[in-house]
């Protein structure tokens, strides 16, 4: 085996590599939209909730939200980029975003007050779960290990709401469904 | 397809990768009179490598491994002697493990589904042929070898066991068991199982019901006291020798719970490297040391084995001690209990024993004396995976290293490892990370060193990070 000329890098040159975090870059937006979606129903949801500890956990959830959506703004930063022309366009795109909810709403015929939008708050949970694992996924996939430390905590968060939205709208479900009517 | 781009030695200990900004030959020490250089950086998960005779390098990167994700391309690449990089080839999710060169022909071990396989790739045409389509895979551990013997021109190759320790548990559905639901480990020759069953919660009941699995069952089907499962020619654990081309293959070894390295010496005489077994879970076994096994079968005529050796698994552990002994009682997880009524004679002792997750994996024989130590097995060892699986202070910087061995003494040295403790390592010191591999190259004059690069372990997770690994060069002075 002749000895190398120099030693030969894969995918960490400058070019390749601000391919890649372009790429990267584009699936933060798409996150941050996602999860300002989630954090936009958190907080109308937890309006409509008479029920106290329903509530208070849907309020807690919507305070995290915006949490986690003020870190994306920290992934932009890891990769070397700038979050405040995506958060702009993702302010824009947030009216589109609630007439897609709307049509999700009508699919869910016959079903009665809140436990409409705490359904739609689990699915929209799920999305923002499985957009910030992506980005972790990213960051492992770059070598990215500041990448992964901000996105860990926020999957683990989003894990606990999975699981709490998926205890009480099936918890509530049947009421909402047979009865006509929401806990209060 | 070329890939990569020279760069400098300088700009090495600046990189994108925040995982490992810099890599830095001159934080790894070897001994008087060799030296250290990086030939590649950037690899991702890369898992094993093979010269061809005239000095080509074929490296696996491994697509899927540990952990299962992020996936990267599954890819076999190859630098030839001029130093030029390309694909040689890509492979299935799962990806490519071990790998060797005879005769024009590329051997390659793969993982990924239920079935292991080892493919040949004719290496003119680039044409693929599945040579071995039936090892029982689809769990924890991985394939060894294949290689070629010196003593009989046959094809050796290996696959650990689908389950952590004896039995298909919870902790499987962080690996394959999701996407593998029915796995399960088979024995070598016809076993009675004492229908011992272990007791664990079912993850996918909403209720903490504990489920009882027995071995060489699926999760979630007991094993019943008396009841004897068949061995297989095609079973877990295996060691297994055929021709070139696949035919007549044979059994003639079982029991090793994870044969990732198998080497031959000049003498034909035949050496697996094997991991302890871990210290969590509701089977937890303490202190069972790493180990290589001398596979003394595979010195025996072609079809002459009537009955494999057994080399432990699951029951005994490398001291040669039952894993229930005193000695392997776990400080966490539950006690192993027998799994296998009147178990097969032991093939053991081990040739060497090595600190429990150090992770031993892929070795070779130094065969000439350019280099210096003829004779002397050379081991890579990946480290611990602890707190992961053991929860023991001292086994958290196990590994990370290349040994050098001497199998008839059973003592060996550190050849190769980092200037500062495992532990700085992580930060921005510039060493090796996790060696998976070591060769020599064929004029003798090198050893090979293949780096997997970061995978980070805590309590609750483990992340390997792509485009962190790392080939490394020894030569003498």
């Amino acid at each position: 085996m002749e000895k190398a000329k120099a030693p030969i890098v894969i995918g960490l040159d400058e070019k390749s590599w601000e391919e890649k975090i372009d790429k990267v870059e584009k699936w933060f937006g798409q996150l941050l939209m996602i999860q300002a979606s989630f954090r936009q129903l958190a907080e109308q949801t937890a309006g409509k909730i008479g029920e106290a500890h329903i509530k208070t956990a849907v309020l807690r959830m919507a305070e995290n939200a915006k949490e986690h959506e003020q870190q994306i703004g920290e992934l932009y930063k890891a990769i070397g980029r700038d979050s405040s022309d995506t958060r702009r366009k993702a302010g824009e795109l947030m009216g589109k975003m609630s007439d897609a909810l709307d049509n999700l709403q009508t699919m869910l015929g016959g079903t009665t007050g809140y436990w409409k939008e705490l359904h739609q708050l689990h699915l929209l949970n799920l999305n923002a779960m499985s957009a910030f694992g992506m980005a972790e996924q990213l960051g492992l996939a770059l070598g990215l290990s500041n990448v992964v430390d901000i996105v860990f905590p926020i999957l683990h968060d989003k894990q606990k709401n999975h699981m709490l939205l998926q205890e009480y709208t099936l918890e509530i479900g049947a009421v909402s469904v047979l009865y006509d009517r929401d806990f209060d | 397809m070329k890939i990569g781009t020279e760069t400098t030695t300088e700009k090495l200990r600046n990189l994108p990768t925040t995982a490992r900004p810099k890599i830095d030959a001159s934080q790894v020490v070897v001994p008087d009179g060799y030296e250290v250089e990086v030939i590649v950086a950037g690899l991702s998960f890369p898992t094993g490598m093979a010269f061809a005779d005239d000095g080509t390098l074929f490296i696996n990167e491994g697509g899927s491994t540990w952990p299962t994700r992020p996936a990267m391309i599954p890819r076999i690449l190859r630098l030839n002697p001029e130093g030029n990089l390309d694909v040689f080839a890509e492979e299935s999710l799962g990806g490519p493990r071990g790998i060797t060169y005879r005769d024009g022909y590329l051997y390659v071990s793969l993982k990924g589904g239920y079935l292991a396989r080892v493919v040949r790739y004719e290496l003119e045409t680039g044409e693929r042929t599945i040579i071995h389509g039936e090892i029982p895979s689809g769990g924890w551990h991985e394939p060894g070898g294949p290689l070629f013997s010196p003593h009989d021109g046959l094809m050796y190759f290996a696959h650990g066991s689908v389950s952590q320790n004896g039995v298909v548990l919870p902790q499987g559905f962080t690996v394959d068991m999701a996407k593998n639901p029915e796995v399960h480990d088979i024995p070598g020759e016809d076993v009675t199982l004492t229908g011992n069953n272990v007791f664990s919660r079912n993850p996918l009941m909403p209720y903490p019901y504990l489920t009882a699995t027995g071995a060489y069952k699926p999760f979630g089907v007991p094993a019943k006291k008396g009841e004897v499962v068949k061995g297989e020619l095609w079973c877990s654990t295996g060691v297994w020798r055929s021709k070139p081309d696949g035919s007549e293959p044979e059994l003639i070894a079982w029991g090793i719970r994870n044969p990732y390295g198998m080497a031959f010496n000049e003498e034909g005489e035949l050496y697996i490297s094997d991991n302890d077994m871990e210290e969590t879970g509701e089977r937890a076994v303490a202190m069972d040391p790493d180990r290589i096994w001398h596979i003394r079968n595979a010195k025996k005529p072609h079809g002459s084995i009537q009955k494999p050796d057994w080399y432990g698994f699951p029951d005994i552990a490398a001291t040669g001690l039952p894993v229930w002994d005193e000695k392997h009682l776990p400080e966490r997880g539950k006690a192993a209990e027998p799994l296998i009524e009147n178990p097969p004679e032991w093939a053991g002792p081990a040739v060497y024993l090595e600190k429990p997750h150090s992770c031993m994996t892929k070795m070779d024989f130094c065969k000439s004396d350019e280099f210096g130590h003829r004779g002397k097995l050379f081991i890579s060892e990946w480290g611990t995976m602890a707190p992961f699986n053991s929860p023991r202070e001292e086994d958290l910087s196990n590994g990370f290293r290349v040994m050098m061995i001497d199998v008839e003494t059973g003592k060996g040295e550190p050849f190769l490892y980092n200037r500062k403790p495992a532990s700085e390592v992580e930060s921005e010191v510039g060493g090796i990370q996790r060696p998976v591999d070591c060769q020599f190259s064929p004029d003798g004059k090198s050893l090979y060193v293949l780096d997997f690069g970061v995978a980070q372990v805590g309590e609750g997770h483990m992340m390997a990070y792509a485009h962190t690994g790392v080939l490394w060069k020894v030569t003498k002075k």
